[in-house]
């Protein structure tokens, strides 16, 4: 099959997000369209009070069915039941998944597909932290303990990537299957439960540099118990992988 | 792609099975075994009987010269941090247009 008619699947799990929601989806149908790409959207909504599903609704009148596919579910249950649900009926080859906040930028996605393509690999991940990578909306608190996290993370784990708790990634769908099935913890140490894993068994990855806008650190500061379920979640996978 | 080629030379020496912990277990007999030898006088050479007082210290050496490079490698990392600016007036630009152009395709925002 010639990879040139792969077809893309994004996953986007989302709780109230009826603000960001037409916003990115906007963006992910703009530039899939001018890398003249074959691509869906899976909205994995799980119950927003706020509407998301009803602003979904709108776009899947606006962009079609065929594009925009809705999955939600009752409640807000975990990130990996959310990849597992939206799976079940993903027609892409390739897998995409990222935040819903509009803190990943679609731009980066053509990027990604560019760079599976030339060097035939299993995942791309997106770095913040190497090559023209960054963050905007950090200060200088967030920054060192983000460095510093991630430092101790490659010393300990040897992970084969350099940004270990990002969650904007393209997988071949298999292997995502496969990891999914495998990884056992929650929120961002899932992210950095699956990029370990995936080193482990052997799958070749690859980097694309991204910028990330976080609008909601102002917001919600990364407090203790952050810290101490990223460090629970460090040492688990340091005697496990 | 070094932490790539670190992690496999590791493993072409060790079971590519193990953990990490094992492998820092292993890396960690490795440092300690002459160590503990020489701290428990059972290797006996006069080399090793004048040098005691700096082979005793070599582990901490060590963990002291991590400790200062962690730091500086950190404290580099934290500098040298991109801030996106750029990025942030990007979106905020793309957001005004993606919600006019939703507007016109008739998608209803709701005020909040």
């Amino acid at each position: 099959m010639g990879e040139d008619d792969a077809m893309y699947t994004v996953l986007l799990p989302t709780y109230n997000e009826r603000e960001n929601l037409p916003i990115i989806v906007w963006l992910l149908v703009k530039y899939f369209t001018d890398a003249k790409v074959e691509f869906e959207i899976i909205v994995i909504d799980d119950g927003s009070p706020d509407g998301t599903l009803e602003a979904a609704e709108q776009l899947q009148r606006i962009y079609g069915e065929e594009r925009i596919v809705l999955r939600p579910r009752a409640k807000k249950l975990g990130l990996g039941t959310a990849y597992i649900h939206g799976l079940k009926h993903a027609r892409g080859q390739f897998i995409i998944i990222m935040d819903a906040d509009l803190s990943h930028h679609p731009k980066f996605i053509p990027r990604m597909i560019a760079l599976q393509q030339k060097d035939n690999l299993d995942i791309v991940t997106g770095t913040r932290y190497s090559g023209d990578g960054g963050v905007s909306g950090w200060d200088l608190r967030r920054k060192l303990i983000s460095r510093g996290a991630n430092y101790l993370t490659q010393v300990l784990l040897q992970p084969g990537a350099s940004d270990v708790t990002g969650s904007f990634r393209l997988y071949r769908r298999d292997v995502l299957r496969r990891l999914v099935d495998s990884c056992v913890s929650k929120g961002y140490v899932f992210q950095m439960e699956m990029i370990v894993r995936a080193t482990r068994l052997g799958y070749r990855i690859g980097e694309v540099p991204i910028s990330f806008v976080d609008r909601v650190y102002g917001e919600s500061k990364l407090g203790g118990s952050e810290i101490v379920n990223f460090t629970k979640g460090l040492l688990y996978l340091f005697a496990t992988t | 792609m070094i932490h790539k080629n670190l992690f496999v030379y590791i493993c072409s020496l060790t079971d590519a099975t193990m953990t990490m912990l094992m492998r820092w277990l292993f890396l960690a007999a490795v440092i300690l075994g002459p160590w503990m030898a020489v701290l428990t006088n059972r290797y006996q050479s006069p080399w090793v009987d004048q040098n005691r007082h700096t082979l005793l210290l070599y582990p901490f050496a060590l963990i002291a010269a991590f400790g200062v490079y962690s730091v500086c490698v950190i404290a580099w990392r934290v500098y040298s941090f991109n801030d996106c600016q750029e990025a942030a007036d990007e979106l905020q630009k793309q957001i005004k247009e993606a919600k006019e152009d939703l507007a016109k395709k008739g998608f209803k925002f709701v005020k909040s």
